[in-house]
């Protein structure tokens, strides 16, 4: 063993110790083994900025987290949250449905767990909490559902997916449609389930009169992932350009239909916008310059030799990197998982002829799940920020959700065609 | 004097981490827009459209980079720091940024040498120097370092027992 081989492992695990901005960790790896082993430093641009000069997909990313931020200002919240009370109605627990209701909807307009948790969290949290559900399970259902945003499409995990792993992101988004509405559902039965056993509020009933005033109020933005998926579906428009229509529609149904966008506003979403987009973004390129050097000293290969060498069972290795991705998440970031260990495991999920799409779409439910996992779930620390809630306390009560995310994953692990019957009907 | 100095140093960290990568951002958008529109109601493909994307999203990218350097919002992993006292919390920041900006003061000539080499492509129809495209890349860099360095001063005041203002707390931590 060399000691070049052993530079990105040192960087690594100096990033973490130090808490260094993975970004820079990445970069600064790149930059220290290049000096050892007399490479040009200048290849830590060529890679970072050549990789987003070529990574068409990527440009999806400003446009989602741009639609995002349109959409999660308060009228659009609120119209989408009268419709889902509307549609629920007078139901046991009717809060609680809600709460992953709207997560399912917005999962087709922002792509993100943190929007969803951040954004509408807090209105959630505060209406399920004044109808007296308790403080630590109206949070752990909204830190939960929110793992909904970034497997239905549109989908920022997908798209960096896609990029990394050179998927069709079309396909992605096509495969996420079941898994999204399936981890809705199974949500939705924990609910019923749990409002049972602890008597939770029964919802307010409304006429169809009502209901129909909401549907109209909510359909503008109702319709922003239907555009999105339509635009997809028919091959009409690439998931980028279906990104730039979405953020478009969005734009023009803030500024003209729900008139929630001043100057002011806009220009508060373009910062964010762009400060989000530099964030995520920048670190994909940083991930080129690790993979580079990770693959420059043929570390894929020999893990891939290692864990071939144990087992050539694509359903033994797929429990494997569930096992351990979910280990790993209960301690890391989901884009550490996803820019530092993801492109580790891709070539050996590759050898085996496991399907990309399944397991990008696995891979991702695991990192989200990831996210609501103690003792490091970044879904857990917002809701109990948002909320005043003490972080033990949700954590003990998100456990059993976990459990049926988990049973799910399970489930789309070990049958693939619950994925792929949509993109293979669709995408050929 | 100094205070127009620093109104001008002000101004100068606004335009790299707000107003470029907005404007950059606009201009990415609205060729999208063109090009999807051109192509599906004028029948006509433009191909400039796709360079002005590009060069948008790269300007985006970088610049916007420079924001998340500016308010610390680049991710990390703080599962252990965060366990940490104020003292222990500014020896890491102080060792980390000690090895980031060294990497990074390193990477400057570097970067500058290979973004010009870069001026010899250009791209196929406005014939833009890729140089141009990459070189947010420099301001991205020396952006960081001088964050590091602003949080590293923080950490040695920390390390001395000074009273710091409440705002300037949190960039050493």
């Amino acid at each position: 063993m060399t000691f070049s081989l052993w530079i990105p492992i040192i960087m690594l695990v100096l990033t973490f110790l130090l808490n260094i901005p993975v970004t820079y960790g990445m970069l600064g790896a790149g930059v220290y083994y290049l000096l050892y082993t007399g490479g040009d430093i200048g290849l830590v641009v060529g890679q970072t900025m050549g990789s987003l000069y070529t990574g068409y997909v990527l440009m999806a990313v400003p446009l989602f987290i741009f639609t995002a931020n349109v959409m999660n200002s308060g009228k659009v919240t609120d119209a989408m949250f009268t419709f889902s009370k509307a549609l629920i109605g007078k139901r046991k627990g009717a809060l609680a449905y809600v709460n992953v209701l709207i997560s399912l909807i917005f999962s087709g307009m922002t792509g993100s767990a943190i929007a969803d948790a951040a954004g509408i969290g807090k209105m959630e949290i505060d209406a399920m909490v004044n109808d007296g559900y308790d403080k630590p399970f109206s949070c752990a259902i909204t830190a939960a559902s929110a793992t909904i945003g970034p497997i239905f499409p549109p989908s920022i995990p997908f798209v960096i997916y896609a990029m990394l792993s050179g998927t069709s992101v079309g396909s992605l988004f096509l495969g996420g449609v079941v898994p999204g509405i399936m981890l809705a559902i199974s949500l939705s039965v924990y609910v019923w389930f749990i409002s049972r056993k602890r008597d939770y509020p029964i919802g307010e009933s409304f006429t169809f009169r009502q209901f129909a005033k909401f549907s109209i109020k909510a359909f503008p933005a109702l319709m922003t992932p239907v555009i999105l998926l339509v635009g997809i579906y028919t091959g009409v428009m690439t998931p980028t350009e279906a990104g730039a229509v979405a953020a478009l529609y969005a734009l023009i149904i803030a500024l003209f239909g729900y008139r929630i966008l001043g100057f002011k506003g806009l220009m508060r979403t373009l910062v964010d916008t762009v400060v989000a987009a530099g964030q995520i973004t920048i670190l994909t390129g940083a991930a080129a310059v690790f993979t580079y050097i990770v693959a420059k000293e043929n570390i894929p290969s020999m893990i891939s030799a290692y864990i071939l060498g144990i087992t050539t069972n694509k359903w033994v290795l797929l429990l494997s990197i569930n096992t351990l991705f979910l280990l790993l998440g209960m301690f890391l970031d989901t884009a550490v998982l996803q820019f530092v260990f993801l492109p580790m495991v891709i070539p050996i999920v590759r050898a085996l002829g496991i399907n990309m799409i399944h397991f990008g779409v696995i891979i991702s439910l695991n990192m989200m799940i990831g996210l609501s996992t103690p003792p490091f779930g970044l879904t857990l620390f917002i809701t109990a920020g948002i909320s005043n809630t003490p972080f033990v306390k949700i954590a003990k009560e998100i456990l059993p959700m976990i459990i049926v995310m988990l049973a799910l994953l399970m489930l789309l692990t070990f049958v693939p065609d619950i994925i792929l019957f949509i993109p293979n009907r669709m995408m050929g | 004097m100094p205070n127009k100095l620093t109104k001008t140093i002000q101004f100068l960290e606004r335009a790299l981490s707000i107003y470029i990568p907005i404007i950059a951002f606009v201009l990415m958008f609205s060729a999208f827009c063109i090009q999807i529109f051109s192509r599906y109601f004028l029948s006509r493909q433009f191909e400039w459209t796709y360079e002005y994307t590009v060069g948008g999203f790269l300007w985006t990218v970088a610049f916007g980079a420079c924001g998340a350097s500016k308010n610390r919002e680049h991710v990390s992993f703080s599962l252990l720091y965060d366990k940490l006292k104020p003292k222990g919390q500014a020896i890491m920041t102080l060792a980390g940024n000690i090895l980031i900006t060294i990497a990074f003061l390193i990477l400057i000539y570097p970067a500058y040498d290979f973004i010009s080499f870069m001026s010899i492509k250009v791209t196929p129809v406005l014939r833009v120097p890729i140089s141009f495209l990459y070189a947010p890349f420099l301001a991205f860099i020396i952006f960081s370092i001088i964050y590091m360095l602003k949080d590293s001063l923080i950490a040695v005041q920390i390390l001395r027992g000074a009273e710091l203002p409440a705002e300037t707390e949190g960039q050493a931590s």
